[in-house]
């Protein structure tokens, strides 16, 4: 029951957004206001939340290692599981960020009859992450073009590319990222509806992002391909072009249903410094994945160590030769004569 | 702080290109935005076919001209099989909307939409 009030959150902000530019003539507020603020809280709060762990000390060598690490030369070392050198970390991090490698060794545990303990690797989580992360790239990118005056050739290109141009049903031809990436969030909600261990352990903030990209995206595909009276694309990119210019300007007429796809993705860029979503910055600094497995070659200072300064017994004699001597201690210089 | 000399480089190429279109746009065309021009209103205003039937308005005209042209054009298709002289009809939209440039590409090249059916493969440009 967890998912009933973040569906209910998403449902609330389209239809404030709705109301808003629809009946109360909001438009400069939800066109122009709204994103201004969203952006700054995107940047400014992205900005905080990194630094905040940049300025976080990390007391241990504490890479997460997976595979035999590097030891006697004829024993052979697994380089990406537990890397010793910078390369070979940056491999690592390579494959983590851009193939989500860590997924590829989800697995899942069962007892088959004998009894047997048996561990297999379920990748589902891992295809339908990674279909959603690459469609939601594409989808951002391809955006650029309402962005951007005038189109780099890049973006056309990969406008084009993502397009099935259907040549006799011009009204049927679609992005393909557009299928996709519904394709991916609705797989990966409904993990978290039928898995009952994930159901178990999901939160409202696990699936608030959720309900809200399937908002953005289904109000996005609904705004292309069926509502599309009242979405003047020329007029929207007039809009987007004023605001990064800081001109901004409001054409009239855009139909409500834009208002509410922008509402959403303001809320989102709104959402995500302070939600889960900051996995995109915190996948860098995660100190198991972006540490060497060196701690037997390089010794490794706990920076909030104390500064403590060597005392020789020499210096120690130093100190309190008088008192030692009164003491009857020996020592091995005597107090200067005189 | 720790490790600044690779998290400040790393976030400052965050920030920049999430402000792309930011300075992209002041820096190649210092604010001014170039945006076709509306259709000419009173042409539209109250417009009548050859056949009876009303000029869509430019609100439909823009969001559903593909439909309007796909049915234009499948009974210009069947028009013409009727005919007997088999002579080719002229596009009557470019009779009133000017030129190709103007009227198709204005838009199209400005959000840089890329999906159009290949019209004027077959036709001729205006």
């Amino acid at each position: 029951m967890k998912y009933i009030f973040p569906l209910a959150v998403v449902i609330a902000l389209a239809v404030i957004a709705w109301i808003g530019s629809a009946i109360l003539g909001l438009q400069d507020l939800f066109g122009i206001v709204v994103p201004y603020a969203a952006l700054f809280l995107f940047v400014s709060g992205f900005c905080w939340r990194v630094l905040y762990w940049a300025r976080s000390p990390v007391p241990f060598k504490i890479p997460t290692t997976c595979g035999q690490g590097y030891s006697m030369p004829w024993v052979k070392r697994d380089k990406l599981e537990a890397p010793v050198s910078t390369g070979e970390v940056l491999g690592r991090m390579f494959l983590e960020v851009f193939l989500f490698r860590s997924l590829w060794r989800n697995t899942k545990t069962s007892i088959k009859p004998g009894p047997v303990l048996s561990y297999k690797s379920t990748r589902w989580l891992w295809f339908f992450g990674i279909l959603f992360h690459y469609s939601m790239l594409l989808v951002v990118l391809r955006h650029l073009r309402l962005f951007l005056e005038p189109v780099p050739f890049v973006i056309s290109a990969l406008d084009s590319l993502d397009g099935v141009s259907l040549h006799l049903t011009p009204e049927l031809s679609m992005y393909v990222t557009d299928a996709l990436i519904l394709l991916g969030l609705l797989a990966l909600l409904l993990r978290r509806f039928t898995l009952r261990p994930v159901r178990y352990i999901s939160l409202a903030n696990d699936y608030f992002p959720l309900f809200l990209l399937i908002g953005i995206v289904s109000s996005g595909i609904t705004m292309r391909y069926f509502l599309r009276t009242g979405v003047d694309i020329v007029a929207i990119k007039q809009l987007a072009l004023g605001l990064t210019t800081f001109k901004p300007v409001l054409p009239a007429d855009i139909a409500p249903i834009f208002y509410v796809h922008l509402f959403l993705v303001s809320s989102l860029l709104a959402y995500f410094p302070f939600s889960k979503l900051m996995h995109m910055g915190g996948v860098f600094l995660s100190p198991t994945r972006n540490m060497a497995n060196d701690s037997r070659m390089r010794r490794y200072v706990n920076p909030w160590n104390p500064d403590i300064k060597p005392h020789s017994y020499a210096s120690y004699e130093d100190e309190f030769r008088a008192d030692m001597i009164e003491q009857g201690i020996p020592v091995e210089k005597e107090l200067p004569q005189g | 702080m720790y490790d600044s000399g690779k998290i400040i480089p790393g976030l400052l190429i965050f920030v920049l290109l999430i402000t792309l279109p930011i300075w992209y746009n002041n820096l190649s065309n210092a604010g001014q935005v170039k945006t076709p021009e509306p259709p000419d209103k009173g042409m539209l205003m109250g417009f009548t076919f050859a056949n009876g039937q009303e000029h869509p308005s430019a609100a439909e005209m823009r969001a559903k001209h593909m439909e309007h042209l796909k049915i234009f054009h499948a009974n210009a298709v069947a028009k013409l099989a009727e005919q007997k002289d088999k002579k080719m009809p002229t596009m009557s939209c470019m009779m009133c909307h000017g030129s190709k440039e103007q009227f198709c590409d204005s838009c199209h090249a400005t959000i840089s939409e890329k999906k159009v059916p290949d019209c004027w493969e077959c036709h001729q440009k205006p």
